[in-house]
């Protein structure tokens, strides 16, 4: 079963599999990155819907709409969703769409290991959301869904006080995202590392393959964190532990710190992927190399250091004494400062530049804009008195949308439409594309602006519902409006691509006259990557394989042809051996498959945990058998 | 693309922005209600106000200049019809880059002195005279109770019952105005959180994890009290676990706490001034009387320099003379 | 095993750590586990004096029994390293032998744990009896199941040598199985000196 594409074979059909098996049964890196980034922008339509469903409740007060146990399954499933099975996947879509590209390797370190992780995350996903019809009738309006907010603080999540079985599902399926999560960040780690291109030292990788190895770092520290929390969480629900139950000693607050030790460099995780991103597509648009690479890197490496010790400005108000708050606060103000050094470096990398406005520019100045918001009003909270008043209100509510939406949304947007031609041989429509911006633009800030108000006059979060008279009417009702529109500029995003996949402008391989190896390829890319894996001299290889600088840094045009001849491996190659690819293979997936009916098992019935187990140790045992590739 | 287009596409844009600043700007001029943070009725709440504003306005300058760089480079730099050269590539410059990194840290260095100054004020014990009020969060309601102060079976007295504007009836916790209160919570489920915005900001209320707070009242509030309510998520009624703060005189309070003593009291009441004078005679006109020689006195002197009797015989002059007597302070 | 791009024949010093990827990957995972572990013995610590009823540790607590298992866990870390050697010169017979020595000793610990964890247990110590019981059987519970995983994949390594199918070649995946194997036997260390030695009140 040798997978052995010819170095001539662009699109050559060598799978075993089609159709649908093909896809089940990938190993390909840029397949699994279309079904995460599929898959995760499904469960953002969910995740949308929900929030949807919490701004029609909020809208006016003394609303009626949901009933308190609705509303607050509904938005625990929206953060939730949001963080867990939105931002984070569509970031790690990025990652294996582009880390192999990038740094010039045909495929990732461990393609099944890659396949296992994206069905993990799926079955995950989905063993999450089957929580909502476990409340009984569904359709009069029983939610079993999680009610206890994302980051579950006990002692409400224990079972003393969460009687069904929402949380359950909640800190199970959550365990089997962090599965997923795991095995995607060793995976990234050890091909950034390990499996670059000849001459791609560290310091001429790309800013966004940066940016996905300091993310990798924090997804394996992060994550067993939050993993003992979740058991501790299970033993206390499944089998009457006491880590949080207060009346045998436990203490309510050893959970927040284990979640927010997770939880902050989690946040990283969600927004360097989009800070990775924009570094890539404003250099492209403004025509101009990103205003100091090493600052950039290093501010973001810096991050991922510091983003470690800032987790107890989540608890301020928790009376953690006075010097905690201190060390965190001082802490929190100074994390500030490399993410606002990336902030000036690509406003001057568009300085003096030729800007070419086209929609993956729109986004990326827009993450720029709203994302700077999102880092003062951080600032605001780092005041950690002044913190003591905005804390679960609104205004945090603003705070995190502006760097979770306005920044990591937007920044995905930007690859979205930066890359779309890369992996799908068309261009997203421009014109379609802007309005797609400003229909997102001003419905972002008309939700999340008012929502700053909000905050500032009181409103706390996770609330129902709210009397007359509080002064907040207004500003709600705009906030819901908003969020119509935001959800009007996704139904053209929709349209865009429907559209531009039937009808779509046919992409060359380099449309945007671009930088980074990935468009020194075919769009889409063959599934070798590289006939002939290139030899990098530089920064931003494949820019200068295009343009050389004279002496005084004006770039010029190497004559036509010469690029494509040393770059455009598949037609100048000289190497004929056979590339020897990955097999497919289908137990990646069986052994995914095991971990939701454990999950089940441990919910219904503790004889159904054995059938997950054997098929688990069936899948991976299959895999460790069977021929990884030809030779 | 034609002139007109562009002319309404730029257009588009500078509303957008404006708007975005109209909003931004607006935080602080539009907005009021029950619960605004930026218009305290206490010390603590008015030291947040102060050093949220300190942060919120160099922060709104950063963002002057960040979105107006926007706007400049994105008209001034943007590729224009028939340019076919290309930008001069310059990769970067380490002493512009030195300089937006030590500026705002020195800028941030100057908002850590009132952070931690604030830190440390909000945090410290409260003073030793201070009326101290233990506050119990349970699902989904408040419970006040005032360990100094017990009714006729020995228990401490507790807070009441109002209804609210809303017609809702909600618990209510009296304290008397420019004193110090120190709260102590504590809850008998799960995690609440104690928020009174016009006063103070939050203090978590966590099962087995006691948590103090001092506060400090400067403005008496209305009939209905100043609006507090839940600010951890704790559960199905967890927006209906509001509350309201009663900031009434010193001589209203203690008359509140009087008739919550009932008349049979005998326990040693904490206040020093109200153990000068007998419970039973303070409450009589006769009392008042006997007490109006030193009455005019104090007046005079507190008008000056207290806010609490001048609001004091502002809303209730018939009660004045004895008012008067109870607050007298004894050094 | 997995795919290795051709990068490693150019340059492998440049754009590579040199290290095999699975290796690396092994690496990662452990660095992973330290936190998993981390987390876990931090929980047992902050709890250590908070139980609110008994038994606590000194009332159960047998150091002599403890420290013979941990010696015997210590010495299947021994006879891992003489596997590897054993591996590494070609002898494929003494590596067998040596690895289910291993595997017998990982097993003996885990005999030894179950036999501590009954006389707990009938001396009312539960998951449910207290903060001391919640902690110690999570902690020393996760740490068993590492050694249990180890021992089967201690197995499986060797049934797979019975059958021929490991050769001088697949040195590497008896060096990861040590890498491993030393680390839950560090861990175990590191709770025997935290958990057991260092009982507090």
């Amino acid at each position: 079963m040798a997978a052995i594409a010819g170095h001539a074979g662009i699109g050559e059909a060598h799978e075993p599999y089609s159709g649908i098996w093909s896809w089940i049964s990938t190993v390909d890196h840029k397949k699994i990155g279309i079904m995460y980034g599929v898959a995760a922008f499904c469960f953002f339509l969910l995740g949308g819907v929900e929030a949807l469903l919490v701004r029609i409740q909020l809208a006016s007060p003394n609303e009626s709409f949901l009933s308190p146990d609705q509303y607050n399954a509904i938005f625990t499933m929206h953060g939730t969703t949001m963080i867990f099975l939105v931002v984070m996947p569509l970031g790690v879509a990025f990652m294996n769409l582009l880390l192999p590209l990038m740094i010039g390797a045909r495929d990732v370190a461990f393609p099944r290991l890659n396949a296992f992780s994206f069905w993990v995350f799926l079955l995950g996903g989905i063993f999450l959301n089957i929580s909502f019809f476990t409340g009984g009738n569904i359709f009069n309006g029983h939610l079993g869904a999680p009610d206890t907010g994302w980051y579950g603080y006990a002692p409400l999540t224990e079972s003393a006080f969460s009687r069904g079985d929402g949380v359950d599902y909640w800190m199970l399926g959550i365990q089997i995202l962090g599965i997923a999560s795991l095995a995607g960040g060793f995976n990234f780690i050890v091909t950034i590392l390990n499996m670059r291109a000849p001459g791609m030292s560290l310091f001429r990788m790309p800013v966004f393959v940066w940016m996905s190895l300091v993310t990798s770092f924090l997804l394996i520290f992060a994550m067993p964190v939050l993993s003992v929390a979740l058991f501790q969480l299970t033993f206390d629900r499944l089998f009457n532990a006491n880590f949080f139950n207060v009346s045998a000693g436990g203490q309510p607050l050893l959970w927040q710190h284990m979640f927010w030790i997770f939880g902050h460099p989690e946040v990283y995780i969600l927004i360097l992927p989009a800070m990775g991103i924009v570094s890539e597509v404003l250099p492209t648009f403004s025509r101009k190399p990103l205003f100091g690479y090493p600052f950039v890197v290093f501010s973001g490496i810096a991050i991922g250091f510091m983003s470690w010790g800032v987790w107890a400005h989540h608890m301020f108000t928790t009376g953690l004494g006075a010097a905690a708050n201190s060390a965190f606060g001082i802490s929190t103000i100074l994390i500030s400062v490399p993410t606002g050094v990336k902030i000036f470096n690509w406003l001057a990398t568009m300085w003096g530049g030729k800007l070419q406005m086209k929609t993956p520019l729109y986004f990326a100045i827009g993450f720029i804009a709203m994302f700077t918001i999102g880092g003062l009003t951080g600032v605001t909270h780092s005041a950690v008195p002044s913190d003591y008043q905005q804390n679960d209100t609104y205004y945090i509510v603003a705070h995190f949308h502006q760097v979770l939406f306005g920044g990591a949304l937007f920044g995905i947007f930007a690859g979205i439409y930066y890359w779309f031609p890369k992996f799908t041989g068309k261009m997203l429509n421009d014109t379609l594309g802007k309005w797609n911006f400003w229909v997102m633009l001003i419905g972002f800030n008309l939700t999340f602006q008012p929502m700053m108000v909000l905050g500032i006059m009181g409103m706390p979060r996770r609330i129902q519902t709210y009397p007359d008279g509080m002064g907040w009417d207004f500003w709600n009702a705009l906030a819901t409006i908003g969020a119509f529109i935001i959800a009007t500029s996704v139904l053209i995003f929709i349209w865009n691509v429907i559209h531009s996949l039937r009808n779509g402008e046919v992409a060359g391989a380099d449309p945007w006259d671009a930088r980074t190896l990935e468009w020194s390829i075919p769009s889409p890319p063959p599934e070798h990557n590289f006939d002939v894996i290139p030899v990098v001299h530089s920064l931003d290889d494949w820019w200068h394989k295009k343009y050389v600088e004279d002496a005084r840094g004006n770039p010029v045009r190497v004559p036509a042809g010469a690029a494509v001849a040393t770059g455009n491996g598949h037609e100048g190659g000289h190497e004929h051996h056979a590339i020897h690819m990955p097999n497919p293979s289908f137990f990646p997936l069986v052994a995914a498959i095991g971990f939701p009916i454990v999950a089940f098992g441990l919910i219904y019935s503790y004889a159904i945990i054995p059938i997950g187990v054997i098929v688990f140790v069936t899948g991976a045992f299959g895999w460790a058998l069977e021929p990884a590739s030809g030779d | 693309m034609s002139r007109r287009a562009i002319y309404l596409r730029r257009a588009l844009v500078a509303t957008l922005l404006l708007s975005t600043l109209l909003i931004f700007s607006s935080c602080s001029s539009v907005i009021g209600g029950a619960q605004n943070t930026l218009a305290p009725a206490g010390t603590v709440a008015d030291r947040q106000r102060n050093l949220f504003l300190l942060v919120v306005w160099p922060a709104t300058a950063i963002f002057i200049l960040v979105e107006g760089l926007i706007l400049l480079i994105v008209f001034r730099f943007r590729h224009r019809r028939g340019d076919d050269t290309l930008p001069r590539q310059v990769h970067g410059n380490p002493g512009l880059e030195v300089a937006w990194t030590v500026a705002p840290a020195i800028l941030l260095a100057i908002i850590a002195v009132p952070t931690l100054t604030g830190i440390v004020v909000l945090g410290r014990a409260a003073s030793a005279d201070a009326v101290k009020v233990q506050v119990t969060g349970s699902q989904w309601i408040w419970q006040f109770s005032y360990p100094d102060y017990k009714d006729a079976s020995g228990q401490p007295i507790s807070g009441d019952t109002i209804t609210d504007p809303n017609g809702e009836s909600v618990p209510v916790m009296y304290i008397p105005v420019n004193k110090e209160i120190a709260l102590a919570f504590d809850s008998t489920d799960v995690i609440h959180s104690f928020w009174v915005p016009k006063l103070a900001g939050k203090t978590d209320v966590i099962p087995n994890h006691p948590n103090h707070m001092w506060i400090k009242a400067t403005e008496l509030s209305d009939n209905f009290g100043f609006s507090g309510q839940c600010a951890e998520f704790c559960g199905q009624g967890h927006a209906q676990m509001r509350f309201r703060v009663m900031v009434v005189s010193q001589e209203k309070f203690d008359e509140w706490v009087k008739s919550k003593e009932g008349p049979a009291a005998t326990a040693t009441p904490a206040t020093s001034a109200t153990a000068a004078a007998s419970p039973t005679a303070a409450a009589t006109p006769g009392a008042a009387a006997t007490t109006s020689a030193v009455a005019p006195a104090t007046t005079t002197s507190a008008t000056t320099t207290s806010a609490t009797t001048t609001s004091a015989t502002e809303t209730s002059a018939t009660q004045a003379p004895a008012t008067e007597a109870a607050t007298t302070p004894t050094p | 095993m997995e795919y290795a791009g051709p990068t490693h024949e150019l340059q492998p010093m440049e754009t590579s750590t040199g290290v095999d990827n699975r290796k690396l990957l092994m690496w990662l995972f452990l660095a992973s586990d330290c936190l998993f572990f981390g987390a876990l013995i931090s929980t047992y610590l902050l709890y250590r004096d908070r139980s609110v009823v008994g038994p606590f540790p000194k009332d159960l607590y047998d150091i002599p029994f403890t420290s013979v298992s941990s010696f015997i866990l210590l010495m299947s870390s021994v006879s891992m390293v003489l596997a590897l050697a054993a591996i590494q010169r070609g002898d494929l017979r003494r590596m067998r032998v040596w690895l289910v020595c291993t595997a017998m000793l990982g097993i003996l610990f885990l005999s030894g744990q179950a036999y501590e964890f009954t006389e707990f247990y009938n001396k009312g110590l539960s998951l449910h009896q207290n903060l001391f019981g919640s902690t110690f059987f999570v902690l020393t519970g996760f740490h068993g199941a590492h050694v249990t995983v180890g021992v089967i994949l201690l197995l499986s390594i060797w049934v797979r040598s019975m059958q021929g199918k490991v050769t001088q070649n697949d040195t590497l995946s008896v060096e990861l199985m040590g890498l491993y194997w030393h680390f839950v036997d560090i861990v175990w260390i590191i709770i025997f000196t935290f958990v057991y030695l260092l009982t507090g009140k």
